[in-house]
């Protein structure tokens, strides 16, 4: 037997409706399926909506608005520019999402149609929603940075979003000059993965000390200190001494100007003279956030920590880095933290489903060299306004070989965990 | 009252009595019967809502543990047993054991959101 689409909603609706009094809902629920739709397959977007798929088990159809086929993770591609892992090996398909039953469309969300409760596709084609998950990452502030473009993001790639960036950044350390500079350029905060840069200057040192040893990393940062830095700063004397060289604000005076013509890169301080180099410039939520009128002045999205709302739209949720998540870092490991505390607010709302008390963690591992593994972490809690850390740690400095090995073997086994976690 | 089964000739006064025995011991057997299978499924319930409990719960150890029950530099918890899965789980909330990701996660967790934790990841099938 088959049922017509409608007959077919209306069934699944009726059975919305007795689970959900099975389970003391405390409103009356709609006959018609609830839809939610998720703007983003990253991090946040791919674990909600596969959360949420799976957890009603049917009873809510999930939509999710993602223009990549496949989505290359961040997380991890420093250890694809040292050398540590293949390409391929960090790129992850929607297809097992799309058999566990969300509806995965390749297209983007040009805007939100926040009265009708619509996203409207790249297509012109509207998708309603009873409920929207927006995790849509960053955007790049280009101009933040003095001559830096989307155009200039050819010479020196930011890689900071997925993509083919850090293919292209790699190969543009691998094609440098004997004993050529390598001038690096991190963001100010706040920013997605704080210790990110500061591994990538690891990885591409990890690099050019095998190809080419005489080469220099000059960092000139847009911040007095950074994530980890006592760790970092052990293992690069350790490991690749006299190759590093790292100026704070206070030191170059700032970054007047990037040219990507005569790759020169000028501050108070000096012009350095760059063979390849890598700019983040400052960062903001995802653009389709600021369409859709969710960004605060400074450009992300506040939340109700408990629920993950967005705090100008009771029906819109805000997860993953475009959020302002208070104590949590911009990382995948909070995102994907996030994502499960909004999946259960989603069913909670729309089916009645039992909802507990919201929990979050993060954790972000770091490679410095070769089996040198670092990491920092925390547990939080929902506060009324904020989401707060309640118990941190950080790796030590001076720590023994065996257990910086242990903790680089733990950041692989996170990755298999986390990816299966997300994409299924 | 006149009992009249005394009237009765005495072999069915036996009857009588065998009847009323046997059919006490039916009552008294389907009361019992009754009885412990509505506790069986009182029990049952209550163990459905720790694994729901613990299934909710687990959202946060799957970031890591592959649900899948393979290891990959990460340690397997699925289908372990339960009596292994909370004292190891004691040992980081006590500091026993060093790890700081997980000593962080289980000073987190309650003995009951632990049990809850054990029992759902027992139930687990290593796939
Ligand atoms: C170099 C580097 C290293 C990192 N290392 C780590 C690490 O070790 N551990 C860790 O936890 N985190 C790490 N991160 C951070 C991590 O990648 C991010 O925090 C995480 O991806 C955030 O998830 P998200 O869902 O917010 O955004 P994303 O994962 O970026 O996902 C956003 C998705 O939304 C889509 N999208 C955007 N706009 C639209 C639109 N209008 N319509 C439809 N879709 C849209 C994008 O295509 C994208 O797929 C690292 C990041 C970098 C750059």
């Amino acid at each position: 037997m088959k049922f017509s689409r409608r007959q077919f909603s209306f069934l699944t609706g009726a059975s919305a409706l007795t689970l959900g009094l099975s389970a003391n809902a405390p409103a009356v629920f709609g006959a018609a399926r609830p839809n939610v739709v998720v703007i983003g397959g990253g991090a946040g977007g791919a674990t909600a909506a596969r959360y949420i798929a799976k957890d009603s088990k049917g009873a809510i159809h999930v939509t999710l608005i993602e223009p990549s086929k496949r989505y290359y993770t961040c997380f991890f591609s420093n250890l694809y520019i040292g050398g540590f892992r293949d390409y391929a090996s960090i790129g992850h398909s929607y297809a097992t999402l799309a058999t566990q039953g969300v509806n995965v469309v390749h297209d983007w969300a040009v805007s939100v149609d926040r009265a009708k409760k619509e996203v409207v596709l790249g297509s012109g084609a509207r998708v309603p929603y009873d409920r929207l998950i927006v995790s849509p990452g960053i955007d790049l502030k280009y101009e933040s940075v003095p001559g830096y473009s989307v155009a200039a993001a050819g010479v020196f790639p930011h890689a900071w979003k997925s993509g083919t960036q850090a293919q292209l950044l790699k190969a543009r350390v691998e094609a440098m000059k004997e004993g050529g500079n390598f001038v690096m350029i991190p963001p100010p905060n706040p920013f997605r993965c704080p210790p990110g840069p500061y591994e990538r200057v690891s990885m591409i040192a990890h690099l050019l000390k095998q190809k080419n040893p005489k080469a220099k990393i000059i960092v000139l940062d847009q911040k007095e200190k950074f994530s980890k830095q006592g760790l970092f700063q052990e293992g690069w004397e350790k490991h690749y001494p006299g190759m590093i060289e790292w100026h704070p604000p206070s030191v170059h005076g700032g970054i007047k100007n990037v040219n990507a013509q005569t790759m020169e890169i000028e501050t108070d301080l000096d012009t350095f003279k760059a063979d390849a180099g890598s700019v983040v410039p400052a960062q903001m939520a995802g653009n389709i956030a600021q369409v859709a009128g969710l960004t605060n002045e400074k450009g992300w999205c506040s939340i109700i920590p408990a629920t993950m709302q967005s705090k100008v739209d009771e029906n819109i949720h805000v997860i993953g880095d475009a959020s302002v998540a208070s104590a949590m870092p911009k990382s995948g490991f909070a995102a994907n933290s996030q994502a499960k505390v909004c999946a259960m607010a989603v069913r909670g709302a729309l089916t009645g489903a039992k909802t507990f008390a919201p929990r979050f963690a993060n954790t972000c591992w770091s490679l410095i060299a070769t089996n040198d593994g670092v990491k920092v972490g925390a547990k939080y809690k929902a506060g009324e306004t904020k989401i707060e850390a309640t118990e941190k740690f950080i790796s030590k400095t001076g720590e023994k070989a065996s257990l910086r090995k242990q903790t680089y073997m733990e950041s692989e086994g996170w990755y298999a965990g986390i990816t299966a976690d997300i994409f299924g | 009252m006149l009992d009249i089964t005394v009237l009765l000739p005495s072999y069915m006064r036996w009857l009588e009595y065998w009847v009323f025995l046997v059919s006490r011991t039916i009552f008294a057997a389907v009361l019992l019967i009754g009885f412990a299978s509505s506790k069986a499924v009182a029990n049952k319930d209550r163990n459905e809502e720790k694994i729901a409990f613990g299934e909710y719960l687990s959202g946060e150890c799957v970031t890591c543990h592959l649900i899948s029950g393979t290891s990959k530099g990460i340690p397997s918890i699925v289908g372990l047993e339960i009596k292994t899965f909370v004292s190891v789980m004691h040992a980081y909330k006590a500091r026993k054991l060093d790890n700081k990701v997980m000593t962080t996660i289980a000073s987190a967790l309650s003995d009951e959101e632990i049990e809850a934790l054990a029992i759902y990841f027992a139930s687990v099938k290593p796939r």
